[in-house]
């Protein structure tokens, strides 16, 4: 197993910049997601790893050596394709062991190497089977055998789970945790599903136009979002935006808005010190966007949301029972907020309350630089 | 209730069309193998007669055996079959490491235009107009009416259409396996090989068979190029049409048994044709 690293690493297509300037050091044994919405440079720094690509410039570094040059087959690394892409004329155990062939490695260590990972994966039944006689999952795991088997130094997985239905691909996301827990892998795993990137990781590496936006452990990054679109990227429902405008009032710090009357949202030094804003309360003065996560939001009437010392009156317009728990699209003023509720609580769509936030969990954010004041 | 009955009616006109115009193009492409094949059967004089004889009420096996007492029959049968047989393989082989390279390597869009087009335009002139330099250059090469000559120029004939076909079939091949193969460690030879090579053997076995059709049959180059060596089947059947006479029951007998060796070739190559060979290979 080995560490990846890649210095000052970009790639250009034509005029397009597909990847600007990575810094990131895999380490090894490390499971480290790339995550971002589609063309945010998370395939190319899989594909520039593999040697699918060539690098526009930077270097890229695996236990030490420089790859730059290293053609694909020789970087010692596997690869699990979003389409699984098994050899479709080959029985599924001269799919795991084609790798092996093509390396020339003696016939009975080939047969005892897929036999093992056949068995691990649970497949050694159909070994002598065609791909096209495998359901998704099945054929997801031959993929993931082919990987294994190789014993590789890196594993690199590109959307592996995607075209899973949604209750095997919760399944294989448990078992992918094992699996790569076992063989002890250093992985660099591609996703646009947040939720396997928060869940799989030692580390997420939040991507978008081709840059870096975070680097950190999934709840790091979900709790301590470092700018605008990794708070509204990560979470489902994603967090709510409101402009605001903050300043000081006997003592209190006042945020106000377009849709927040005065008095909706008071802050005190100890929830400043809770935000982790108190160094930075220089940052505070003037218009900023305030950020808050739907279950950091409790709805309620007034009197329940006035001892807490915030309140913003709002209407529901929809409910959305979820079963575990109660998704309601609530109006203030014009402004729209997705707010998270226990599934007991008895709400309907055109009620009025009022909404408490979670003072400890706000976020604000520049509104040019959008960069969280707390950063 | 009126309305399901003209519906119903309308369906079953409509499949009382679909049998007449199956059986009219039926009729259009078996009439001419039934013509030739009872032509073979038939006496002379029955060949001539008008009207001609659409259902012969006797027949003979003459026109075969004098066929077959052609001298050198039996050379001229293995020349063409030998010729079709090499430059179908070569021009398999070599077309489609073409279409492969043309279909795997980057290349900028227009580049990729230019050589497809320019690989066409040696099918664009009919091939009557690169005869006289063909000729020329097979006798300086000291070829003239050998094997050689045939295959050669077979092979640059065909080679254009197989380019053209197998780019198809391997730019239908999924890119991922390509990249996971790369990733196993092939080279692009053994990729080609071992991977993209089995994948396209349905796309193989139909460009096979109209390139071997195609030399075998092929008449022109044929009877320019060879005159007794290497002389194939195609510029024997000629040989019965002369200005004295025409002698259409041998012709036919003769094209009669040119016909089984495409057919068996053909069923050989069958069971590669069927479609979906890449099914569960990658998931779309």
């Amino acid at each position: 197993m080995a560490q990846i690293r890649y210095q000052h690493v970009g790639k250009r297509f034509g005029a397009v910049q597909a990847l600007e300037d990575l810094n990131l050091v895999v380490a090894d044994r490390e499971f480290v997601t790339l995550v971002g919405p589609s063309g945010c440079g998370k395939s190319t720094t899989l594909n520039l790893t593999a040697g699918l690509e060539d690098p526009s410039q930077g270097e890229i570094y695996i236990d030490g050596q420089l790859v730059n040059a290293v053609p694909p087959g020789k970087r010692d690394i596997a690869m699990v394709f979003q389409s699984y892409a098994l050899y479709p004329h080959k029985t599924v155990r001269e799919n795991i062991g084609f790798g092996l062939k093509v390396r020339k490695m003696p016939r009975a260590e080939i047969e005892s190497r897929v036999q093992q990972a056949a068995q691990s994966l649970e497949i050694d039944h159909l070994l002598d089977r065609k791909p096209r006689q495998l359901s998704g999952g099945q054929r997801q795991r031959v993929a993931l055998g082919r990987a294994i088997t190789r014993n590789p130094k890196a594993f690199l997985l590109d959307e592996p789970l995607s075209n899973l239905d949604a209750k095997l691909r919760i399944q294989m996301r448990a078992e992918l945790k094992l699996l790569f827990e076992r063989v002890e892998g250093t992985v660099l795993y591609v996703t646009h599903d947040q939720a396997e990137a928060m869940t799989l990781s030692d580390r997420v590496v939040v991507m978008h136009h081709g840059q870096v936006q975070q680097v950190g452990p999934p709840l790091e990054v979900y709790n301590r979002p470092r700018n605008l679109f990794v708070a509204g990227f990560l979470g489902s429902p994603t967090m709510n935006f409101l402009d605001c405008h903050l300043h000081v009032q006997d003592g209190l710090w006042q945020v106000q808005g377009e849709d927040m009357p005065e008095g909706a949202l008071t802050l005190t030094e100890a929830d400043l010190e809770a935000m982790d804003l108190l160094s930075h309360r220089d940052r505070l003065h003037g218009s900023a966007i305030l950020g808050i996560r739907p279950e950091d939001i409790a709805f309620g009437p007034r009197s329940e949301a006035n001892a807490t010392g915030s309140h913003l009156p709002c209407q529901v317009i929809v409910v959305e029972p979820m079963g575990s728990m109660n998704i309601l699209v609530v109006a203030v003023g014009r402004q729209r907020l997705m707010i998270s509720t226990g599934p007991d609580q008895d709400i309907r769509a055109g009620e009025q309350g009022w909404l408490t936030f979670n003072r400890a969990k706000l976020h604000f954010f520049h509104r040019d630089t959008e960069l969280n004041l707390r950063a | 209730m009126a309305a399901a009955r003209t519906f119903v009616s309308q369906q079953r006109l409509g499949r009382l069309l679909l049998y007449l115009v199956t059986a009219a193009v039926l009729v259009a492409v078996a009439f001419p193998a039934y013509w030739l094949v009872t032509t073979a059967f038939k006496y002379e004089v029955d060949t001539i007669v008008s009207p001609p004889i659409i259902l012969p009420l006797r027949g003979t096996l003459r026109n075969f055996t004098d066929v077959l007492r052609v001298e050198h029959i039996g050379q001229f049968f293995l020349n063409s079959a030998l010729i079709a047989l090499v430059s179908t393989g070569l021009g398999v082989l070599l077309g489609s490491m073409a279409a492969y390279s043309l279909s795997k390597v980057y290349m900028a869009y227009r580049i990729r235009q230019v050589i497809m087009i320019w690989i066409l335009i040696v099918r664009i002139f009919p091939p009557i107009t690169t005869a006289i330099p063909y000729f020329v250059i097979i006798r300086g090469l000291n070829l003239s009416d050998t094997h050689v000559a045939l295959i050669l120029t077979h092979t640059a004939f065909t080679l254009p259409f197989v380019i053209w076909l197998m780019l198809g079939f391997f730019q239908d091949l999924p890119d991922a396996i390509d990249k996971a193969a790369i990733m196993d460690g092939c080279s692009l030879w053994q990729r080609f090989c071992q991977i993209t090579l089995p994948l396209a053997l349905p796309g193989i076995a139909v460009t096979a068979i109209f390139t071997f059709i195609y030399s075998w049959n092929e008449f022109l180059y044929a009877s320019m190029l060879t005159s007794r060596t290497a002389k194939t089947l195609p510029v024997v059947i000629a040989g019965y049409m002369s200005d004295k006479f025409l002698r259409w029951g041998e012709m036919s007998a003769l094209a009669a048994m040119m016909v089984v060796p495409v057919m068996i070739f053909a069923g050989l190559t069958q069971r590669y044709l069927v479609r979906g060979l890449t099914f569960g290979a990658v998931k779309e």
